[in-house]
């Protein structure tokens, strides 16, 4: 990286101090960023029609009959909603007003994480840790997710994530709260497309106001152009929460980062 | 591979966003499986009497008479919450293990599910107000004395405060829908097994509220998801003719 241009002593010092100082903000910023976003589109499952029954119990008309009948039913659930896609990047070499000293294209799929989180400020990324039971069910409460069924604890019910890093923070394997995304239209069983629970909180289990403080972060593992749930390739699924009431109308805003390596 | 630790730029990041329906309303179900139909057939023999010559005697007869201006239907819903792209691919989906919401049972194949209200039975025919307890009856040939009308059917109103959502409209106490109440056990009762008379000024919706697997009309333990009643047309040369009605189902 340092040319060889150095002659005296003290232009080879000035140049070592200097890029001494480059590496030394670049080391602060080894944490995850805020990620660009291109939006392409979205969709959403269509109505389907109502199922006809015009059926007679054995004569001509259906007066008069009881039919015993069994109903099965697919909702589209508006408590959560889903972004996939794919991520490209590149790894650069700036100052702080983002001139460029070097870049270098990242060859191949990137991998790392892509974390989205309802906080606008800053996300403490050096206390980052799996989300405790409390922060979860705070996570429930606050965004009106009551049903037993799909809320966040239910959804996130497993414990499989594979170990990574986020900044200079390890998490192990199987120590948080983990779901995987479909694949091909059904149940991922290859463990692809993880997504874990994180938040940034203290390590006690303090009050619920404490608990409001904290950010949830939810955490999707890339993948590297991974079959997905349409069968396309991408390198990210993710679903997160939105509102869970029944009036809601509006959308709730998640700021995105991301972390490559 | 081992980080670099140096500025990470993410130069784009393309996103393709699998977003929540703008508008949840009810839908056609998945399976809807008729299992088994029958009807009560009553005692094909007649009552013998004796009576001696000369004496009068006065009699009670009393009889079980079909409806022949009524349907019904019972049975069990499963169910599944999706989140699904418009091609009906899964991202990721949820089994319900006790469902709740309503069936619908409409006599239109398409329902304007955001101007769903209240049947008002006593109201007078006009262009506000076209369905109607007399609209209903003269459209399924009932007379406006038979004992099975739409009014002594739905002779009851729905009082539930919380109430329940069709699509975005909600249908509480403050609406007064008309209601009737399936019975279990053979018996009346006023606890499970609701119905509610919604319309979207175009069709009758007959609205059964689900139950988690209670005891439905049969005699003895038999647990049901839901019952409802729905018009037919069974008189005189209808009986030979069929009302088709579009089962929508709404899970919560």
């Amino acid at each position: 990286m340092a040319t060889g241009q150095t002659g005296a002593g003290l232009s080879g010092g000035l140049f070592a101090s200097v890029l001494f100082l480059i590496v030394l903000a670049a080391v602060v910023y080894s944490e995850p960023f805020g990620a660009t976003i291109t939006y392409i589109a979205n969709t959403t499952k269509g109505a389907t029609n109502g199922s006809i029954a015009n059926y007679t119990g054995g004569g001509t008309s259906s007066g008069g009959y009881i039919f015993y009948t069994n109903i099965s039913g697919t909702q589209q659930n508006l408590r959560w909603k889903g972004f996939v896609g794919n991520v490209s990047g590149k790894l650069t070499l700036d100052d702080a007003s983002g001139n460029t000293l070097y870049d270098w294209s990242i060859v191949g799929s990137p991998t790392g994480e892509v974390y989205a989180t309802r906080t606008g400020g800053t996300v403490n990324w050096s206390a980052i840790k799996c989300a405790y039971p409390n922060a979860t069910y705070s996570e429930n409460f606050r965004l009106n997710h009551t049903s037993p069924t799909d809320n966040i604890t239910a959804t996130f019910s497993a414990s499989t994530n594979k170990q990574f890093n986020v900044g200079t923070v390890t998490i192990s394997a199987n120590t948080c709260n983990t779901t995987n995304l479909y694949v091909n239209d059904t149940i991922n069983g290859l463990d692809t497309f993880e997504e874990v629970l994180l938040y940034d909180g203290p390590s006690l289990l303090l009050t619920n106001e404490t608990y409001n403080m904290s950010n949830v972060i939810y955490t999707a593992l890339i993948e590297q152009d991974v079959s997905s749930f349409d069968a396309k390739t991408y390198d990210f699924q993710m679903i997160l929460p939105e509102v869970g009431l029944s009036t809601w109308t509006s959308s709730t805003a998640y700021y995105f980062f991301i972390e490559l390596t | 591979m081992k980080k670099v630790a140096v500025w990470l730029v993410v130069s784009a990041l393309v996103v393709m966003y699998v977003m929540r329906a703008v508008l949840s309303v009810p839908t056609g179900p998945d399976t809807f499986t008729v299992v088994s139909s029958e009807r009560y057939t009553g005692g094909v023999n007649g009552t013998t009497f004796v009576a001696e010559a000369g004496n009068v005697t006065s009699l009670i007869v009393d009889e079980t008479f079909i409806s022949a201006s009524w349907a019904g239907y019972y049975g069990n819903v499963t169910g599944t919450i999706v989140l699904n792209d418009g091609s009906n691919n899964t991202l990721y989906n949820w089994k319900l293990a006790n469902p709740t919401g309503e069936i619908y049972a409409s006599n239109a194949s398409e329902v304007t599910w955001g101007a769903v209200g209240c049947v008002n039975l006593s109201a007078n025919s006009s262009s506000n107000y076209p369905i109607n307890s007399s609209s209903l009856e003269s459209f399924f040939r009932m007379n406006a004395t038979d004992s099975d009308g739409f009014n002594e059917t739905f002779n009851d109103t729905f009082t539930d405060a919380v109430g329940f959502y069709v699509g975005a409209v909600r249908i509480d106490s403050t609406n007064f829908c008309p209601m009737l109440f399936t019975y279990v056990n053979n018996a009346y009762q006023t606890v499970d097994f609701k119905e509610v008379l919604l319309t979207d000024n175009r069709s009758i919706i007959f609205t059964a509220l689900l139950n988690d697997s209670r005891d439905n009309f049969k005699a003895g333990t038999e647990p049901s998801d839901f019952q409802m009643l729905v018009a037919e047309d069974g008189h005189g040369s209808q009986a030979s003719s069929l009302t088709n009605y579009y089962f929508f189902v709404e899970l919560t």
